[in-house]
């Protein structure tokens, strides 16, 4: 008797559902400041947002990464950008950089990826000028002495020996080294040991010279920046900077990124936890289904222990892993290149629930492929309208999206044209996609820790499709 | 007749297929799927597949597969059976079912959206950006507005450039306000938010905040509870009901509440089992505060937590959810909507409860004391577990004098459950033993060592620069981690990173810090150095805290003005903590500086103040712990300090 009360109570409960919001007009998503954009002479672009504020970030983002290395000189991108801090003719020596940042209370950042590098500044609003030279002269003129090039050997050894203890670090490298076998995009970012202690000055140099070319490089600035002031600034300060002979699209169509389905296993049995990734093939930059991917990246979710959510999280999958104890955590990925991609899970867990944890895994996806209602979609269109706007937040986040924008699609995407995108995503359309890359492929695997209990490649292949007559 | 059957997925429409056989030539799952004499129809939409070898199978089935540019080729395919038959494609149907096909293949394939480099369709010609407001937002100082309900409640707003808000909620509650007796409930009760209320389960909250918003977070700290999240414009009202809901009609159900007093002790737990900077911090606030008020530790112990009930809770969310103890912030929307919201949702919240404390009177109890502490890494957690195995212990001898009364009068009941109840007792014990153990074995293989003094408190930012000065000499300071992940602009001039970091390659981690709160605030000196060289880095520190008077310079002091300005400046982009700055200051001295008042005041900063800041602190009795790796290792206690400073503060200080 009790029980059916308590059923009936909830059941009540769950009917009156008092949350209910109206749709509202998204015309708030005008408000935000135009990207103004602007091509020098010799292919370098300059864009900015300026909002008010006493603060401007300031990048260079260049389209350069390890997909334009070769096995002999791959880990020249990372070595270089790593190199760019060391010293020029005006200032020659490292902590003549850092002292000059430091005393205009700035801060200098660089990262390198496959496919880009990136080196910007965050400084007050009377300092933009100064990041300017700063970041002209150190790629322009750096020295590259051979003594430092020593030196930083070390250094980047040392980054090495992190990254590889890394798991998901060390699980990703895996995956791309199995997914694009072969291909450049398989390379590390930071090379194999043995290129680490032999790249040479002359390398470095040529690879420069090579890359760092006009139409490669955008100029990016957010924050209290001038757009007109900072285009005669670039103008002036990047005016040596050629114009490359051999255009990217030439380059990137020699170049080519085939995905391979493999796997790759690593097994450790000291190691008290498995870690490894599923992918297939997915959607380049400028796909027009991008953001059917983003959203059913989305629907599938991430997860782990330690989020206050708990059983309660909104994806179907977690909802199954926090309640069956599958997994110390889960995340899905969408990472792009210019003419590839890759989509999947990766996961971390006990050795003997990694079977079901694939499995349910590869089964979501058949759902959302198959089975995904209306509903649902229409939520996670929701939440990836918040998570993707809501990301810019500080001149540092802007700056770099629209770098990374104008490298990787020539323009920049405004918010209310994100919105227009998400907006018209339909259930078939999220169906298509998933029907088209998560249905009967052939994956992409890695796993890495007491992997003999992990699920033989051809049942993971398998489980990409239901059998039903 | 040998039919060799190869799974293909494949969906079509309604259509009459005659004689088809079909090669796929997918890399990625090359099959073969050949079709007997017999043709079915199939249904519209409908999906079918299957993996068969077996030469009996007489079942028919017409499947169309996505390829295109099979329907435009044929090929020709050397089958594996034993007869090595030859098997060929062709096509028998006439055009408009090739058509037919083609279409259907297109339909499934092409995306109906526009590439991302191309401008929306929709788009052309449409306004992407509010021209009209765009020269207004871009060059218009947007100031933070402050406005006081009838009820108490202070709201204060700043609106943005972005189409997004963040939202805050701050209490006048922590643990400074505890008693003994209600160790631990406020920590519970910022646990206890995003649950379950009269009006919506946990699972609907969260499944809808997770649906909205970003950075959804609740936090408990000695003197304030926060809740706070970031939206999209268009969901603030709901927010503000949610959060209205949650200090309305919360229920507070016994199974959660028994679920967060776990995750409490889990959080205790885990502090206690490390040498980590919130176990020195908590340490440090005892030895500075005493055993109340601010000294009270942001954690309870395990048997506190247990201690607290439902009734518990309510009642420390009606005497301190009050309207004169309560700020609400937000970014990114105008001043009067959110007056408007906050009037609608909070507006019958009381203005305050007769047993309601004021912020005043417990901050008249608060008493600087200051001493040393010196722990060995992993002390109190082994004690925790010893004294947890002793309850454990005690628990099972009860439980065996229960089976010994009841052995007279045998129940077959009775006694499966108080078998199955000691075997776990038996299991508890057993880890807790192997915990302790390993507790011991375990390696420890740093040493660490914190000193700080009493400083001025962040309410008198409304009436003096004793905050900013204090700010100053942090930066002033500054400090490093002998494994560098920075770059340029990241302190590594700054003087501990000098001179004490990079002076020996034992020290691993030394940084300056000032832990404001509303009447005090503590400035002091972390150090972690590998274990059985903490004396030397302590001596690298103290020599640089007792000389720095006398040989900081103009140029440092420039320095470090600029990098806390931009600090400040690169912090408050963030609308999180934007939202967050404004609360606190409300909170504290009832009104707002800007970001522009407080950079002025750090410009007016001369070295004489920070001279005479250094007197002050370094001649003050500090407070200091240690966690060290062994009980042998020596460090410095304040009585040491103290008397160091006294031989030499006529040289230091004049």
């Amino acid at each position: 008797m009790s029980n059916i009360t308590k059923l009936f109570v909830k059941s009540t409960k769950n009917f009156s559902r008092s949350f209910s919001r109206k749709t509202v007009d998204p015309s708030y998503l005008k408000i935000s400041p135009e990207t103004k954009i602007t091509t020098l002479s010799n292919g370098i672009r300059v864009a900015t947002e300026q909002t008010y504020g006493e603060v401007a970030s300031v990048g260079v983002w260049v389209d350069s990464g390890s997909v334009y290395e070769t096995d002999k000189n791959n880990g020249v991108a990372h070595f270089l950008e790593h190199m760019i801090f060391k010293g020029t003719a005006k200032r020659p020596t490292p902590q003549s950089i850092e002292t000059e940042i430091e005393n205009m209370g700035g801060s200098l950042n660089a990262f390198t990826s496959r496919e880009h590098s990136a080196y910007y500044m965050k400084v007050l609003k009377d300092n933009v000028p100064n990041a300017v030279d700063i970041l002209s002269d150190i790629l322009q003129n750096s020295k590259f002495e051979t003594s430092l090039i020593e030196q930083e050997r070390d250094t980047i050894l040392s980054e090495n020996d992190y990254i590889q203890s890394k798991e998901d670090e060390v699980v990703f490298d895996q995956l791309h080294a199995a997914a694009f076998q072969g291909s450049a995009l398989g390379r590390t970012i930071l090379g194999p040991v043995e290129n680490i202690k032999s790249i040479t000055r002359e390398q470095i140099q040529e690879f420069i010279n090579e890359n760092y070319t006009g139409d490669r490089l955008v100029i990016s600035a957010a924050g209290a920046v001038n757009h007109e002031q900072l285009v005669e600034q670039v103008k002036e300060k990047f005016a040596n900077v050629k114009m490359s002979q051999v255009s990217k699209d030439v380059k990137r169509a020699a170049i080519t990124n085939d995905f391979i389905g493999s796997e790759l296993r690593v097994r450790d049995d000291e190691q008290p936890l498995i870690h490894f990734a599923v992918a297939v093939r997915a959607l380049p930059w400028t796909d027009p289904d991008y953001f059917v991917l983003e959203l059913i990246q989305t629907m599938i979710g991430n997860w782990n222990r330690g989020i206050a959510a708990g059983k309660n999280i909104a994806s179907n999958l977690g909802e199954i892993v926090a309640t069956e104890d599958l997994a110390e955590s889960y995340s899905t990925f969408f990472t792009c290149y210019q003419d590839t991609g890759l989509f999947g899970n990766y996961g971390v867990c006990q050795p003997e629930r990694v079977d079901d944890l694939v499995a349910e895994m590869l089964k979501e996806w058949q759902r959302i492929a198959t089975s995904c209602n209306k509903n649902e979609v229409e939520r996670n269109k929701q939440k990836l309208l918040a998570t993707t706007l809501m990301q810019y937040d500080g001149t540092s986040k802007v700056c770099e999206g629209i770098g990374r924008q104008i490298l990787t699609l020539g323009r920049r995407l405004s918010p209310f044209e994100v919105y227009t995108r998400i907006n018209e995503i339909t259930v078939a359309d999220v169906q298509r996609v998933a029907s088209t890359l998560l249905r009967d492929v052939s994956p992409a695997v890695t796993a890495i820790g007491p992997i003999a209990n992990y699920p033989d490649y051809n049942f993971v292949k398998g489980w990409t499709y239901w059998n039903r007559l | 007749m040998n039919i060799i059957f190869l799974k293909v997925p494949s969906i079509f429409k309604k259509l009459n297929v005659g004689n088809i056989k079909i090669l796929n030539v997918n890399q990625n799952s090359p099959s073969i799927i050949v079709n007997s004499n017999n043709t079915k129809s199939i249904k519209n939409h409908n999906y079918s597949s299957f993996t068969n070898n077996n030469n009996n199978n007489n079942k028919n089935q017409v499947n169309l597969v996505q390829n295109k540019s099979i329907l435009s080729s044929s090929s020709s395919y050397k089958g594996n059976n034993n007869n090595n038959n030859k098997l060929s494609y062709t096509t028998s149907s006439n055009n408009n079912n090739n058509n037919k096909i083609e279409e259907i293949v297109k339909s499934t394939t092409v995306s109906p959206f526009t590439p991302l480099n191309i401008l929306h369709p929709k788009l052309v010609g449409e306004k992407l950006y509010s021209n009209d407001n765009e020269a207004n937002n871009n060059q218009k100082e947007f100031k933070a507005e402050i406005s006081t309900l009838p009820n108490g409640i202070r709201v204060v707003s700043k609106q943005t450039h972005e189409g997004v808000c963040a939202i805050g909620l701050y209490i006048n509650a922590g643990t400074k306000y505890e008693s003994p007796q209600d160790r631990g409930v406020f920590n519970l009760l910022e646990k206890m938010t995003f649950k379950e209320t009269k009006n919506n389960s946990t699972s609907e909250i969260i499944k809808e905040l997770e649906e909205i918003s970003m950075n959804a977070m609740a936090s408990s700290s000695r003197e304030m509870i926060n809740v706070s999240l970031e939206v999209l414009r268009k969901d603030l009202e709901f927010v503000l009901s949610i959060l209205s809901d949650q200090i309305k009609s919360p229920t507070y159900s016994e199974e959660e509440l028994r679920e967060q007093i776990e995750v409490c002790i889990r959080n205790y737990e885990m502090i206690t089992n490390s040498s980590s900077d919130q176990l020195m911090t908590e340490i440090l606030m005892g030895v500075a505060f005493g055993d109340a008020g601010l000294g009270n530790l942001v954690i309870a112990t395990p048997e506190q937590y247990q201690n607290i009930t439902r009734e518990k809770l309510f009642d420390a969310l009606r005497k301190y959810y009050v309207g004169k103890n309560i700020v609400i912030s937000v970014t990114g929307a105008e001043h009067s909507q959110v007056i408007e919201l906050v009037d609608k949702y909070f507006g019958d919240i009381p203005f305050t409860q007769k047993d309601t404390p004021s912020e005043d009177s417990i901050d008249s109890t608060i008493t600087y004391k200051g001493g040393t502490d010196a722990c060995v890494a992993g002390l109190i957690h082994k004690n925790h577990l010893k004294s947890q195995l002793q309850f454990l212990i005690e628990k099972q001898q009860k439980l065996k004098q229960q089976q010994q009364q009841q052995q007279p009068q045998p129940q077959n009941s009775n006694i499966d459950d108080n078998d199955n109840e000691e075997e776990l007792l038996n299991l508890e014990i057993e880890q807790t033993k192997i915990s302790i153990e390993q507790l011991e074995l375990q390696q420890v293989k740093e040493s660490s060592w914190i000193i700080a003094f009493p400083h001025s408190g962040l309410s008198t930012v409304a009436e003096n620069k004793d905050i900013i000065n204090g700010l100053v000499l942090q930066s002033l300071l500054g400090g490093g981690s002998s494994y560098s992940t920075g770059g340029p602009g990241k302190g590594m001039q700054s003087r501990l990173n000098l001179n004490v970091v990079y002076s020996s390659h034992r020290v691993k981690n030394c940084h300056a810090f000032l832990f404001v709160f509303n009447k005090v605030s503590l400035f002091g000196i972390s150090l972690t150095t590998q274990s059985g060289f903490l004396q030397d880095g302590i001596e690298l520190v103290l020599q640089e805290l007792l000389m720095l008077r006398s040989s900081m310079t103009q140029q440092e002091l420039e320095r470090a003005k600029r990098s806390q300005k931009s600090q400040i400046l690169q912090n408050l982009e963030m609308r999180s903590v934007q939202c967050d700055d404004m609360a606190r200051h409300i909170l504290s001295f009832g009104s707002y500086k800007s970001p522009e008042q407080i950079c002025k005041l750090i410009d007016s900063v001369t070295l004489d103040d920070i001279k005479k800041l250094i007197s002050k602190l370094a001649q003050s009795n500090p407070s200091v712990v240690s966690i060290v790796a062994n009980e042998n290792e020596p460090i410095l206690t304040a009585e040491q300090y103290n008397q160091i400073v006294k031989q030499n503060s006529s040289t230091l200080f004049k």
